[in-house]
């Protein structure tokens, strides 16, 4: 969880402090599109896995990419 | 330094990455890149950067046009390369990088219909070489081998393309980032300038004071070659304008011998600025020899084999870039290509470039003395070693024997002796033999040193010491004497009698004696020595680094 956590703040540019799972992209101005390609691109080399193109709209929140990590 | 990078795909993603560590620019759009780098005025040119990157899709390039079509293929990149071209010849201040093409083969066809990309590839790559001979600031940016050595699956990622016209995965950004990195810092001239090279196990196989010219592994064929074409990847380097310098514990003849007169040496011995040879500690070797060459320590990479030699340079010269040693030495070749790439990188090579070695060499002959900050002392204590001792066991006899016929350097007496010869020695009451063994944090060195002993009244009398040159320089033999001495001692013996006979290998142990104490009461014009030490007095040992473990 907090290896997520940690990514998504390095990703994004922003303090792990202000995010949590329930964090949003629509609330952040800095998850804009580009910065959500490059999470799900980070997502996958960190964890090893694979996310299928078409869910990647599906993912909204911090916490979407987590089924990804657990269930594969 | 500002410097700017242009494509005709979306590259924003690996701007970002680059502007971590570099001032870059890079236009909004993609389609622009034509017009950023024709228009005088345009906000590129603005940035004043002093290097910039072309970085060029091919298949993107040639979107709309028939890769059969042999003229309209070679109007579009004639076009994009007379683009390029303007460019360079208009701003002769800034250093170009310009990529070659690498061109997917998508479509499905049989074997027999033939296919062009790796030829349009190559049409390219001929007008780049064109323009590479005629402007002295353009480079070829070469992403093809990186491609070539990631392979398209790792370094492309059709997802990221499909998503945001982003054609490289991270994987292949990250690639990219190091690369165009190198291509900057190799502008701005920032490098290492020497390489130091152990000799044993890194420019040959195999160990010289031990195994002989006949014994090395240095050949144009076969395991030998491994070397050999290290060699030649280091010598590339050198000519380039990369000092090279030996350091190296050995007997300056043995390793002379292999330079000179070795048939498959590569690097000769003009090829080195320096030979640091002797059998000295090598962090001292460096540090003089920064003093010697006038080189920053930062600017040196030490390669060798030896991770207790990498290691103490590691900690007593901690600005020194010690470089990881493969564990299969078949990758002697790539060591040596990763090395120039990493830390020797040229844009181009001049004139007094190569000729820096002959410039250094002549400086180096200046030498000066210097303080040596390095704690030897404290290296030794961390190897946290632990020295076993015990009286000949019927399993060492077969080791016992090979030992005597093996060992060439620390070896006092070159008495070669058969397992029958032990076995005898085991059986009589005049002689003992003590067997010795080393641990330390890197692990078990296994049997490294045997001592055998013929007892004459109240004398002993050292009939052999030998000691494996895995354990040479640590003052293991020092602690083996003193233990001798007390079991002597103990055992009611008053005098102690050594000998050296010279060869042509055991030079490092002609002094041994001496350096501990003993009287010599014998030598004669071939410098056969024989010593005595007296038991009645007390004993002590100046150098004592591991734990005695007697068994």
């Amino acid at each position: 969880m907090e290896r997520l956590i940690k990514l998504a703040a390095e990703t994004l540019d922003i303090d792990e402090k202000e995010l949590t799972l329930e964090s949003a992209a629509e609330e952040l101005e800095e998850w804009d599109s580009v910065a959500h390609i490059n999470m799900v691109s980070e997502v996958e080399e960190e964890f090893g896995v694979t996310i299928p193109i078409d869910d990647i709209t599906k993912i909204t929140k911090v916490k979407d990419f987590l089924k990804y990590i657990e269930g594969k | 330094m500002n410097v700017a990078a242009v494509s005709n795909i979306n590259i924003e993603s690996l701007a970002k990455r680059i502007k971590k560590e570099h001032d870059i620019y890079f236009p909004e759009g993609f389609g622009v890149w034509v017009q950023e780098i024709i228009n005088p005025g345009s906000s590129l040119y603005a940035s004043s950067p002093e290097c910039l990157v072309v970085l060029l899709d091919g298949e993107e390039l040639l979107r709309g046009i028939s890769y059969e079509s042999a003229e309209d293929v070679q109007q579009e990149l004639a076009a994009a390369i007379g683009h390029i071209e303007s460019a360079v010849q208009a701003h002769a201040d800034i250093s170009f990088f310009v990529s070659n093409l690498d061109i997917q083969p998508r479509d499905i066809k049989s074997v027999k219909e033939p296919r062009y990309e790796r030829l349009i590839e190559g049409i390219w790559l001929e007008m780049l070489n064109g323009l590479n001979d005629r402007h002295e600031n353009l480079y070829i940016f070469d992403i093809k081998r990186l491609i070539e050595e990631s392979g398209r699956r790792e370094f492309y990622s059709p997802k990221l393309w499909y998503l945001g016209g982003m054609r490289y995965s991270l994987k292949g950004e990250k690639l990219l980032k190091k690369e165009i990195g190198r291509y900057f810092n190799a502008h701005k001239g920032v490098r290492k300038k020497c390489l130091l090279l152990d000799l044993d196990n890194t420019m040959w196989g195999g160990i010289i004071g031990e195994d002989g010219m006949e014994g090395i592994q240095l050949s144009e064929q076969k395991e030998g070659a491994r070397y050999k074409d290290f060699q030649r990847r280091i010598k590339e380097m050198k000519d380039q304008g990369t000092i090279l310098a030996i350091v190296s514990k050995n007997n300056m003849e043995d390793a002379l011998e292999v330079i000179e007169n070795h048939p498959h040496m590569v690097l000769k011995k003009e090829d080195f600025a320096a030979m640091k040879i002797n059998w000295n500690l090598k962090a001292q070797n460096i540090a003089d020899l920064a003093e010697e060459l006038n080189l920053g320590l930062d600017s040196f990479v030490f390669i060798d084999d030896n991770p207790v030699e990498r290691d103490s340079v590691k900690s007593e010269l901690p600005q020194v870039q010690v470089a990881d040693f493969p564990e299969d030495t078949s990758e002697m070749e790539l060591l040596a290509t990763e090395l120039s790439f990493d830390n020797f990188f040229y844009l181009k090579s001049s004139e007094e470039d190569k000729k820096k070695t002959e410039m250094y060499r002549q400086n180096a002959e200046r030498a000066t003395d210097m303080k040596s900050s390095a704690s030897f002392e404290g290296f030794l204590k961390s190897l946290n070693s632990t020295i076993r001792v015990w009286s000949i066991k019927e399993q060492d006899i077969l080791r016992a024997a090979q030992l005597t016929q093996k060992t060439n350097q620390f070896n006092l007496t070159t008495k070669r002796y058969t397992e029958k010869d032990i076995q005898d020695f085991i059986n009589s009451e005049e002689y003992d033999i003590y067997i010795s063994s080393v641990e330390d944090k890197y692990g078990d060195n296994g049997i490294i040193s045997e001592l055998i002993l013929k007892k004459e009244g109240t004398t002993a009398v050292l009939d052999t010491f030998l000691m494996s040159c895995r354990v040479m320089g640590r003052f293991v033999e020092d602690q083996l004497i003193h233990f001798i001495h007390n079991r002597l001692k103990e055992e009611g013996f008053t005098k102690f009698r050594t000998h050296f006979y010279p060869t042509k290998k055991n030079k490092p142990v002609k002094d041994l004696f001496e350096r501990l104490g003993y009287t010599v009461i014998e030598e004669d014009g071939d410098g056969n020595k024989t010593y005595e030490m007296d038991l009645t007095g007390t004993i002590t040992c100046e150098h004592e680094y591991g734990e005695m473990v007697i068994d």
